[in-house]
């Protein structure tokens, strides 16, 4: 049995009286220590799938099963970062960085040593006593990966994290994360529009369809990391996905 | 509000830009063009009194208010009045802003404490404080009690429907935060929805004591011993200086109080 299986799952909502199938059918599986890309359009519900799996959102159908254990509601086994940093702003880097491993009820001291931990790991020490206000975009989107990062979670689920940066930082944030990844060894399962993110990162990417969101194609990236865009395997694989997600699109009139 | 907040910021901009052209202090010529409306009423106020042929009975000279005030001062009866009213005003607020800001809370937060609580309160929310006065003076009397009833009844509201509203308004997104930390829900009241709603708590506590204010006078002023009350008393000896002298104690009062729940205000709101 895989470490995180995503079974049969769909789902529908209600907006504006209009039944809204966010999700078809989605169906996979994601190894311990894995890093998987879910790739699709706008409207491919992905950010759904995403809230689901992270129990913030029922599902119409289907199961999401953690370690052989059904995800039903949030838990501290699976952090989440978002879109954007949501931080507390009337706490500290630090006390934010705390806050999932205080209510776990994990001693003073043991939080502060993993504050600082997690914070050294994203570089930003030195902000430690700072409220949110002081800190850029990019930082702010490191502490908040710091924060879901200390809970010590077994999946950790990203929602586009980097889509609000500007491009220079959205490479460093990438670079980092995939450091991250090495040194902690983290299940990751992260959203994404962009298929050079997709590419860059991940060992697995999963295209999606429009909704109602299927899986329609699942790609093997077995390049070495560092990957960089001007490589040639990489253009070759991204030929192969943009090619993929045209199938998405609707046929032209 | 924004637009005052704006057009504070230029006239801010204008004293620094003064200040650099002259080589003097921003802060000092801030408060040297401050007094000048102030210098400019007192002196109005003299020539009125020197010039206008109105009796001092009606409007007693600058100087004679100044030596009532220091009589009035130096004889305790300011401090007596005024340590009668900050009772009242104290024991008002403190259970008006009290219940208003925890049943706000829990309107805010329980879908049920909403439906058991609002009705009631928007029903008795039309009469104004101070129609509550005779209620008050029947119902308990004219006493310290009877006035902190009246005082608390406008700081109820006014507190209610800003902590409601700043618990409403509270960022959906970081109760979803909070959730995929752990929290639970009597913790997120505590370290989410109540922290985010404080600047809207602050907000009403501050317009409540201003308004609070308001109601001491008045309800003292059908004969709870207090300022307001001395007010009165000295309306019926036609003492004008004493009316003026208490009527400018009032007004500081409430300045200094203010501005102190202002800096109390920004230093609670520092990380925003």
């Amino acid at each position: 049995m895989a470490y995180l299986h995503v079974d049969r799952l769909s789902k529908t909502y209600e907006s504006n009286d209009q039944p809204v199938h966010a999700i078809g059918n989605i169906t996979f599986n994601v190894d311990r220590g894995e890093f998987v890309s879910i790739l699709g359009p706008s409207g491919s519900g992905k950010t759904t799938l995403l809230r689901v799996i992270a129990g913030l959102e029922v599902p119409s159908a289907g199961a999401v099963v953690l370690d052989g254990k059904p995800v039903t509601k949030p838990s501290p086994q699976l952090g989440v970062v978002f879109q954007e940093h949501r931080l507390f702003p009337w706490l500290t880097v630090r006390d934010n960085v705390e806050y999932g491993l205080a209510r776990q009820g994990i001693s003073k001291k043991e939080r502060r040593k993993a504050s600082d931990h997690y914070l050294d790991m994203v570089g930003l020490a030195d902000f430690a006593g700072q409220f949110p206000k002081a800190l850029s975009i990019g930082m702010s989107q490191r502490v908040g990966i710091a924060r879901a990062l200390a809970s010590d979670p077994d999946v950790l689920l990203m929602d586009e994290p980097f889509a609000s940066v500007d491009a220079q930082t959205r490479r460093e944030l990438q670079d980092e994360l995939l450091d991250i990844w090495e040194q902690t060894g983290k299940t990751i399962l992260f959203i994404t529009h962009s298929v050079d993110e997709a590419i860059l990162l991940s060992g697995r990417v999963l295209v999606l369809c429009k909704r109602p969101s299927r899986v329609i194609r699942t790609f093997e990236i077995d390049q070495p990391y560092p990957r960089r865009e001007t490589d040639i395997a990489f253009n070759e694989t991204r030929r192969e996905i943009l090619s993929v997600l045209d199938t998405t699109r609707p046929e032209p009139r | 509000m924004a637009a005052l907040t704006s057009q504070t910021r230029q006239l801010g901009q204008l004293a620094n830009r003064t200040a650099r052209k002259l080589d003097i202090n921003a802060n000092i010529l801030r408060w040297v063009i401050g007094i000048v409306p102030i210098a400019l009423l007192l002196a109005t106020w003299q020539l009125l009194v020197t010039y206008g042929d109105i009796p001092t009975y009606l409007l007693p000279p600058p100087a004679d208010v100044f030596d009532t005030f220091m009589t009035e001062l130096t004889r305790g009866n300011i401090a007596e009045h005024l340590g009668l009213s900050l009772n009242h005003y104290l024991m008002g607020l403190a259970w008006g802003i009290g219940l208003g800001v925890l049943l706000g809370l829990l309107t805010g937060y329980l879908a049920i404490a909403s439906l058991l609580v609002e009705p009631v309160v928007a029903l008795f929310r039309p009469i104004p404080p101070l129609a509550w006065i005779p209620f008050a003076i029947i119902a308990i009397g004219i006493n310290t009690q009877a006035a902190a009833f009246i005082i608390g009844i406008g700081a109820f509201y006014i507190n209610f429907y800003n902590t409601l509203s700043g618990v409403r308004s509270v960022d959906k997104k970081l109760i979803e935060a909070a959730r995929t930390l752990g929290e639970n829900p009597v913790g997120m009241l505590w370290r989410v929805v109540i922290p985010a709603s404080v600047p809207a708590i602050l907000t009403g506590i501050r317009i409540s004591l201003g308004q609070g204010w308001m109601t001491v006078i008045a309800a003292e002023m059908f004969g709870i011993r207090g300022l307001g009350q001395r007010l009165m008393e000295a309306a019926g000896l036609l003492a004008m200086d004493i009316v003026i002298t208490y009527m400018i104690v009032i007004g500081l009062l409430h300045l200094f109080m203010d501005q102190g729940f202002r800096l109390l205000q920004s230093w609670v709101l520092r990380w925003r």
